[in-house]
């Protein structure tokens, strides 16, 4: 537990147990009146001062708390049971238009006006202040049930429930209600904080609580009057309130913003070097270079998951590589860790790491060397491009002095002139993946990273952008990672492949090998498992049974043994190292399947 | 009296004014009880909607939509909103996320009338019936693979024993090793409960394994219809074989022509043929297609084996 949120367990039992308590302990010192000392300023007897009939006013606060803190909440249960009906009213099937009127009307009258309003209608003393506070509060409640409902409503999960037949009042009751329940909740929370400030005005007004009896808002008024002689008996009252308020309101605050927000900005700290083993020296001949390459990230309860264990992946100069893998299989992180971005909290650890000679392990380098050497394309071009940059203006920041129209004719974007001059959100997804494509080569980088960058394309355009980011990647000389969960379409543009499967390399091969000769169970599978034309609709699909062992939970065997038929004793007791099969061939397998290539 | 479901005419419209687009247009198509009809499209080609509008959630603008005959009021009673189901593109979203599977299936039972005591043991079959185990009664949705979320789904579907069932991409966001898995599921669950079922998908190769008839879907118009084999194998609209094209072949570089082109403005559809503007015909024909940009081809009915929406389609083959 963060230290706030124990600070505020701690307030709330406070005000709780002066609530509850309060009255009886401190009862008999508030009635207790001492004629001889009236108007007193604080002294050992009377820590706060005593009023104008000599009554001890700390012991007042205390007992006062009940009655300040138990009119708050009263009206704040006035105000959800009236905001939330009336909320819920507005998203009536018949009905809700009328009722959304209503709120809106409602809505746009100030809730402290509205409250003194009812104040005076519903008569002055405590019920008709707690009535009065409760209704001013009501629409606010009303909106914010109606905002919150009406986004479930039009979630699937309620069209789902509709179809069942299910009555309305049935859907919203079941389906709506306990959706919303959560930020309705924290809202209460934080209005009971503003219904105590609320009430404490009114009373300080005369229009909430009436003596005999005395609340907060009430003991400050008489407090005010010795202001300048005695400032404690109005600070006290004072503090309390502001003590109290800033409780709910804490209370109100979704427990865990801003645990989050801050950790996406922040990048992993740099890779290190394997315990007790020295960096390799980055090889030549390769444009990246990966060994012993390993992410850790910490689980929902801090502990330590490999999500990429011991990942050996080399690209020559110039050289296409394809890396598939099913979703959580490691592959978008292997590729982070090459360009220095594996977001934080994780960890990147290897025993050699290195793109375009820039040695990553290298503690001294910084975000700058790799400027220009590595480009990234990613699945969303429209969440990688800058929303309010023109895309002209992008591809120029990418590599100044370069002709950013010639950039974008280069990959076949159509009218390059004025595409330039437009914003993202003005192209379709087709053309702004190709602007991403030419912004990310325009710097003419040693490697060009592009992360399934035709996935969330229509199948029409995808094959005329993967067709014109081969011939641009083919043109620019630049090494390619291309990483998708389609082997298909990597064998269509890649000229070796890399096998994933639960944070692991299982295979490297030559793409001119496939189908036939892929040796490890697992990519004989993907293959088999590829949609097919030809195939007899009567057969059934072939499917891998089961499903990938959750991030980190593999056992000491092969992670594909559970689901592999060719699976023995060996292969689950003991890891399969990546091991040489052919020149170029590599496999971790114990019974590599025999290649017929 | 037609036997199972028909759909005449459907069109629905979202927006107003120069805003308004016409999401499924005039589109017709029967599913005979215990058949399988595809819906194949790109993004955009209002598919998804179409599915909304049979299931009887999307309030249709014209057309009718009958079952086994019986005209389907456009605002649908509850009795009625049963019988057709609809598996959603992502089931996750599809469950709510604070009710546990037992009690996600219970409610669909106990929509469908099953009395309280026979629901335990009907959960358990429901769970039983989709291949998953029974440990995952008090599982929350969140926990859950895709795989099983889909399932879930499914079984949820199969509360109501509803007589059609629309699935809506309930493949795509799968992983290429539960897809398969997910499709000979769907497939042995029709055999067994005897659904008709509209299989909605961009995937060409999973909805032709799973489909009798297969309809092309183009900017809310259907442009194509016929036989799963006919039209995936010989298609008689140049949009389907442009879509048959675009399939990643295993070892096979990205052919086709590489050029960039806008997708067509759903507010201000092309006139005519709304493929022309991208048709690769088009230099054939007439005086530049010009017929193309100016006539509406005749819309797909429903009677025609196999039909398509095009001026210039090839002549059938006789095999």
């Amino acid at each position: 537990m963060r230290p706030t949120r124990r600070a505020l367990l701690v307030l709330i039992l406070f005000f709780l147990a002066l609530a509850v308590a309060g009255p009886i302990l401190a009862g008999p010192a508030a009635e207790r009146t001492d004629v001889a000392g009236l108007l007193q300023g604080p002294s050992a007897e009377h820590w706060l001062g005593t009023d104008h009939l000599g009554r001890d006013i700390l012991a007042q606060i205390v007992v006062a708390s009940r009655l300040s803190l138990g009119s708050a909440v009263a009206a704040t249960a006035v105000a959800a049971v009236a905001g939330i009906a009336l909320g819920g009213a507005s998203l009536a099937r018949r009905a809700g238009p009328l009722f959304t009127a209503v709120l809106n009307t409602l809505v746009a009258f100030p809730s402290l006006l509205l409250a003194i309003f009812f104040a005076v209608v519903f008569g002055v003393g405590t019920r008709g202040a707690v009535l009065a506070v409760g209704l001013a509060m009501a629409p606010s409640f009303g909106r914010l049930t109606q905002t919150l409902g009406a986004s479930v409503m039009a979630s699937d999960y309620v069209s789902a429930a509709r179809l069942l037949g299910l009555r309305h009042s049935r859907v919203l009751t079941g389906y709506v209600l306990p959706n919303v329940a959560e930020p309705l909740l924290l809202g209460l929370a934080f209005a009971a904080g503003n219904a105590l400030l609320v009430m404490s005005g009114l009373s300080f007004l005369g229009l909430g609580v009436q003596p005999p009896d005395y609340d907060w808002g009430q003991l400050l008024q008489s407090g005010l009057g010795q202001i300048y002689t005695a400032p404690a008996a109005a600070l006290g009252p004072a503090v309390a309130i502001m003590l109290a308020g800033l409780t709910f309101s804490m209370a109100g605050e979704p427990a865990e913003r801003g645990a989050e927000a801050p950790a996406r900005l922040r990048r992993a700290l740099p890779a290190t070097a394997r315990d007790g083993r020295t960096p390799a020296v980055p090889g030549e001949a390769n444009v990246a270079e990966a060994r012993g390459l390993r992410v850790v990230f910490p689980d929902a309860r801090g502990r330590p998951v490999t999500v990429v264990d011991d990942v050996e992946l080399c690209i020559g100069k110039g050289e296409r590589v394809g890396l598939v893998g099913e979703s959580g299989s490691g592959k978008s992180l292997t590729a982070l860790a090459l360009a220095g971005l594996v977001p934080h909290p994780g960890r990147v650890t290897a025993d050699a790491l290195s793109v375009a000679k820039v040695g990553l392990l290298d503690v001294r380098r910084s975000d700058r060397d790799l400027k220009g050497r590595v480009a990234m394309v990613f699945q969303d071009p429209a969440r990688a491009m800058n929303p309010v940059l023109r895309v002209g203006a992008q591809i120029a920041e990418a590599s100044p002095g370069r002709d950013v129209v010639e950039a974008l004719t280069a990959l076949k974007v159509a009218s390059p002139a004025l595409r330039a001059r437009q914003y993202p959100h003005q192209l379709s997804g087709g053309t702004l993946q190709r602007a991403m494509i030419a912004m990310a080569l325009a710097a003419e980088p040693d490697l060009l990273i592009a992360d399934e960058p035709t996935t969330a394309l229509d199948m029409t355009v995808q094959q005329a952008t993967l067709r014109v980011l081969r011939d641009a990647v083919a043109a620019s000389g630049s090494a390619l990672l291309f990483i998708s969960h389609d082997i298909a379409v990597v064998s269509g543009m890649c000229e070796r492949l890399v096998v994933m499967y639960a944070g692991g390399v299982v295979e490297d091969l030559p793409v001119r090998l496939l189908p036939g000769g892929a040796a490890h169970p697992y990519t004989a599978a993907l293959l088999a498992t590829l949609p097919s034309l030809d195939a007899d609709p009567a057969a059934p699909l072939p499917a891998i049974p089961g499903s990938p062992p959750a991030a980190g939970a593999a056992g000491p065997g092969c992670a594909f043994a559970p689901r592999c038929p060719r699976a023995a004793e060996r292969c689950l007791s003991e890891r399969p190292p990546l091991a040489d099969l052919a020149p170029g061939h590599r496999a971790a397998c114990w019974h590599p399947l025999e290649g017929v290539a | 009296m037609m036997d199972g479901l028909t759909v005449d005419d459907l069109t629905v419209a979202f927006g107003h004014g120069r805003n308004r687009v016409v999401a499924v247009d005039r589109v017709s198509l029967a599913v005979p009880h215990g058949a399988a009809l595809g819906v194949v499209g790109e993004s955009g080609s209002g598919k998804s909607t179409l599915g909304r509008a049979i299931a009887g959630l999307v309030t249709p603008a014209g057309g009718e939509i009958r079952l086994d005959g019986r005209l389907l009021p456009p605002r649908r009673p509850r009795s009625d909103l049963r019988r057709i189901q609809l598996a959603f593109q992502n089931a996750g979203g599809s469950l709510s996320p604070r009710m546990p599977v037992a009690r996600i299936l219970g409610d669909a039972l106990a929509a469908a009338g099953v009395p309280r005591e026979r629901r335990g043991d009907r959960v358990d079959e429901l769970l039983d019936a989709v291949q998953l185990p029974t440990i995952l009664r008090d599982a929350l949705p969140g926990r859950l693979s895709g795989g099983q979320r889909q399932r879930v789904a499914l079984a949820r579907a199969l509360a109501s024993e509803p007589e059609f069932l629309i699935c809506d991409e309930v493949t795509s966001a799968l992983d290429v090793s539960a897809r398969g898995a997910m499709l000979n599921l769907l497939t042995r669950l029709r055999g067994r409960y005897g659904w008709g079922l509209i299989f909605i998908s961009h995937d060409i190769a999973a909805v032709r394994h799973i489909s009798d008839d297969i309809a092309v879907m183009y900017l809310g118009r259907t442009l194509e219809r016929g036989p799963g084999e006919a039209v995936v194998a010989a298609p008689r609209h140049p949009y389907t074989r442009t879509l048959v094209e675009a399939i990643p072949v295993l070892g096979r570089a990205p052919a086709g022509p590489p050029d960039d082109f806008e997708p067509p403005d759903p507010r201000r559809p092309p006139t005519g043929c709304p493929f022309h503007p991208r048709c690769p015909l088009r230099p054939r024909g007439e005086p530049a297609g010009a017929r193309c940009a100016t006539d509406e081809p005749p819309p797909v009915t429903r009677d025609l084996p196999h039909h398509a929406a095009c001026h210039y389609p090839p002549p059938l083959e006789h095999t």
